[in-house]
């Protein structure tokens, strides 16, 4: 009996040794390990053509038992969603037409060119922009085959209560490889990968308490000012993504971050912040993830 | 339940296969041209030229696991403002030009919201820029009820400054 527990201890111990050991194939990848590559592609995806609010299509399991409940469930789904979508765009209406003039895709691309470090990543550096979402390319099957090139994909919008405007970049250097006769047909093997959010919370006004409020108090700032926050997002999330590869220099935590203490609503997120500006903090997330928001 | 597990799937994929990944919809014959408010008789305006300025990358949108290419959205715009009873030809002070800046969608299950923002500039110099929004269930719908909307406001527009 005592053999029989020592081997099963054993065994364990061996199978936590081996899964601590072997390197992660997604998620974030400690900087440190990157080589410095001879030539590099970095793919600049950019779907967003103007400010949206961040959506995901309801669960269809809204569904009854048997076809017929699927089916009822799906068309409940697609109705409440059509919904959702006119309720958005009625909310973004006014917050669009004064950023109507603009071009922000350009602009992030020509940030991204200058931003990123040759030194650190490569001093050869070929930029292919791609105006759709990886999930579009990849139900299209129109994704290209690389190795070892980044892929920088940037958004814009408002979360769904309006209360938070977010420029998010989620950043990987992959391997694509094409995997045949497999469902799904690419296979990214990740060395990199991170998500960096640069956030603009919208201020406690007296007297907002619902989403139509709140965009309406988005709409009401000046267009010269909201111009100004995206811009100031695009370009410093792009800033963080370079210091973010170019392996964090000289990060130090200066203090545990609270996020109930600075947001209106609690989020369950918690981290460390690496840098006070005295109008910006840089936290560092649990999962590494780099979060910049305005001082309280 | 174990029946609906695999409907459930097989419901997804039917719809994902059914419908094709890149929808071209060119605007050129667009519908409905002559619905929608008109121009009045006083205001005399005319058009002079209707531009595509979109660069080659707004052509297209993402609309979430699908494209939608949108194609002649001048020749559309011009249709749907003859229809609104802009004319052809008139005095160069009366001319209007109009430049067709974005056209774009986004899509959220099988809804889609449409986008189109024009520019609309005077012999005056007075320039106007609107915008026309629709959500409908179908590509080619959404475009064309959104460009309605676009031509709707830009007559709004000329003929409360014709009064």
């Amino acid at each position: 009996m005592n053999r029989i527990l020592r081997a099963l201890v054993a065994t364990g111990f061996a199978v936590l040794v081996v899964a601590c050991a072997s390197k992660p194939h997604s998620g974030y990848v400690r900087h440190q390990n990157l080589p410095l590559f001879d030539r590099m592609v970095v793919e600049v995806r950019l779907p967003t053509e103007e400010v949206g609010v961040a959506m995901s299509p309801t669960y269809a399991g809204l569904a009854g038992p048997g076809l017929v409940g699927v089916a009822v469930g799906m068309a409940i789904a697609e109705t409440i969603d059509g919904i959702r979508l006119r309720r958005a765009e009625r909310r973004l209406a006014a917050i669009r037409d004064r950023l109507a003039e603009h071009d922000y895709r350009a602009l992030s691309l020509q940030l991204v060119k200058l931003n990123l470090d040759r030194g650190v990543l490569s001093p050869q550096m070929e930029f292919v922009p791609i105006y759709e979402s990886q999930a579009t390319s990849q139900a299209t099957n129109s994704l290209t085959t690389r190795r070892r090139f980044l892929v920088v994909e940037q958004e814009w919008y408002f979360l769904p209560d309006f209360r938070l405007f977010r420029v998010e970049i989620r950043a990987r250097i992959v391997d694509r490889i094409r995997r045949k006769g497999r469902s799904i047909p690419h296979w990214e093997n990740e060395l990199y990968a991170n998500i960096i959010q640069y956030e603009f919370p919208l201020p406690r006004i007296e007297g907002v308490y619902f989403a139509d409020e709140r965009a309406q108090a988005w709409s009401d700032m000046d267009a010269a000012d909201l111009d100004a926050m995206l811009r100031e997002g695009i370009a410093g999330s792009i800033e963080l993504l370079a210091y973010d590869l170019a392996g964090a220099p000289d990060e130090q935590i200066l203090r545990q971050y609270r996020a109930d203490a600075f947001l209106p609503v609690p989020e369950f997120l918690d981290g460390k912040i690496v840098r006070d500006d005295g109008r910006r903090l840089l936290v560092r997330n649990r999962d590494k993830s780099l979060r910049s928001i305005p001082v309280p | 339940m174990k029946f609906q597990a695999i409907a459930l799937p097989t419901l997804l994929l039917v719809a994902a296969c059914a419908g094709t990944p890149d929808r071209y919809s060119a605007l050129s014959a667009v519908e409905h041209a002559e619905r929608g408010p008109r121009l009045a008789d006083s205001c005399g305006l005319w058009l002079g030229e209707v531009m595509d300025a979109r660069e080659d990358y707004r052509a297209t949108s993402d609309l979430g696991g699908r494209r939608a290419h949108v194609l002649d959205v001048d020749a559309g715009m011009r249709r749907l403002l003859h229809g609104a009873g802009l004319g052809d030809h008139g005095d160069e002070r009366d001319r209007i030009d109009i430049e067709v800046l974005s056209a774009h969608g986004s899509g959220l299950g099988i809804h889609i919201a449409f986008n189109v923002v024009v520019r609309a500039a005077s012999y005056r110099a007075d320039v106007s820029i609107v915008r026309g929004r629709a959500v409908r269930a179908s590509v080619p719908h959404a475009i064309a009820a959104a460009m309605a909307d676009a031509r709707d406001t830009l007559v709004r527009e000329w003929n409360l400054r014709c009064r």
